[in-house]
């Protein structure tokens, strides 16, 4: 009996201690990794100085990486518990997130529906004004 | 002879007296009992050990299963004073049963003084019975008082607490969380396909291990829901909450209640039904053919004396 109540204490501080592990380690380590990831994207998408092979070829190894992240961060139970700002707006802007993923639902390539999402056309490129904000 | 006449009549009259007095008593108190419903006898019993019972909708409590909640709520009935006097109630009751049943066995044999008394015994039974029934009437109410505020106690807090929990961030957050996954997963096929087309072929590491892992992580999330230990509260067999088994709980205290009302009103009609008894006892033993009367009147007849004032 006595055994039996020290394994099962034993079993109940193994419990306590992955949920200290869990609580004590960084909530939003994935999402920082995704919105990392996300930002390489992106910048790989307005670098002027990329031959265009260098650019599809760097973006197809980031849409890789980026496809696990997505899921990664989807299924990852902590974020919930960081009650952060950042998770709430990744979560209410599925479409800028998760472009992978919201992309092949729109079937368009993430870049393209990055910017379609943000509505920046041709034409609306071509009227801006580079200048001071 | 005149000396022992008066002594005669002195003890009958004595025994009327005697007679009239416990039965005007018995009375008494068999209409107090009708009366006083609402007396304080549940708490303050005869040994006077107050037989009282305070729950509290503690914390430790509420993170019980509901069905559990039910449970502890009845053994620590069951461990107070005021299920203690219960028991003691029933036995007692049972005892004057016994008593009463045996006296009416009884009364069809005896005559005379005899039967008189019999008659007073078991209306003292009965009086004896109903009071304890009333004590026991008591206790069962209060009893039912209070598992019903705690019961409902129990239930604000649930509904406090998931109230937190659903206006909570972290809720919203897992809501927004959840359904950007279900959105997700409607196009993981269409994403891995589009994967393909732009030349990569092999899977990832992480795609890999985790579709490898999802079907051991599935069986053992279902031999958790499974488990004993984490089974939902059921109802005539179907999984409810624990706010509804809660409510049912709540439901089935006032059926409680409303029988127990039903046998109070039996038990004012039998309280009622011993004080006549009573009262027809009374009133026989007053008024009914005076021995002592009678053979004072057959002494004073002048016929019965006319022999006296002859000599034949």
């Amino acid at each position: 009996m006595f055994l039996f109540r020290k394994k099962f204490v034993t079993l109940l501080s193994v419990t306590c201690l992955i949920g200290n592990v869990n609580a004590n380690s960084n909530t939003l380590f994935t999402l920082e990794n995704l919105e990392r990831q996300r930002a390489v994207l992106l910048d790989n998408l307005t670098t002027p100085n990329l031959a265009t092979y260098q650019r599809e070829q760097n973006t197809n190894k980031l849409i890789k990486r980026l496809v696990d992240m997505e899921r990664m961060v989807l299924r990852d139970e902590r974020i919930a518990t960081s009650n952060s700002i950042m998770a709430t707006n990744a979560f209410q802007n599925y479409e800028l997130t998760f472009l992978i993923h919201a992309g092949s639902e729109s079937q368009k390539s993430p870049i393209a529906h990055w910017l379609y999402t943000l509505k920046i056309t041709e034409k609306s490129i071509e009227k801006s004004k580079a200048g001071a904000r | 002879m005149k000396a022992k006449t008066r002594k005669k009549t002195t003890m009958y009259k004595q025994l009327h007296l005697t007679y009239t007095q416990l039965i005007k008593s018995l009375s008494l108190a068999v209409i107090l009992t009708l009366i006083c419903h609402t007396t304080l006898a549940n708490e303050v019993p005869l040994g006077g050990v107050i037989a009282d019972w305070k729950p509290v909708a503690s914390d430790k409590l509420i993170k019980l299963p509901a069905n559990i909640i039910e449970k502890r709520v009845q053994k620590d009935f069951q461990a107070s004073a005021m299920a203690t006097r219960m028991v003691e109630l029933d036995v007692t009751m049972q005892d004057d049963v016994n008593m009463i049943k045996s006296i009416i066995e009884l009364m069809p044999e005896l005559e005379g003084e005899a039967a008189k008394n019999q008659r007073f015994e078991l209306l003292q039974y009965k009086s004896d019975y109903l009071d304890a029934l009333q004590e026991s009437h008591n206790l069962h109410q209060s009893a039912l008082e209070k598992k019903q505020t705690l019961y409902k106690n129990v239930l604000d807090k649930l509904r406090l607490q998931s109230g937190r929990m659903s206006n909570s961030e972290t809720y919203k957050i897992q809501q927004a969380q959840v359904a950007a996954r279900q959105r997700m997963e409607k196009v993981i096929e269409q994403v891995d396909q589009s994967l393909m087309h732009l030349g990569i072929n092999k899977t990832s590491p992480y795609t890999d291990k985790y579709s490898k892992n999802l079907n051991q992580i599935e069986n053992l999330k279902m031999a958790i829901s499974r488990h004993q230990a984490n089974q939902s509260p059921q109802m005539n067999g179907v999984d409810i909450t624990s706010e509804e088994y809660l409510r049912q709980l709540l439901m089935s205290v006032s059926t409680e209640q409303s029988l127990l009302d039903q046998e109070t009103l039996m038990l004012s009609y039998m309280a009622r039904l011993v004080a006549l008894d009573a009262q027809a006892l009374e009133y026989e033993v007053a008024y009914s053919d005076d021995n002592g009367n009678k053979l004072m009147s057959e002494i004073n007849t002048p016929s019965a004396v006319t022999t006296l004032f002859y000599q034949e």
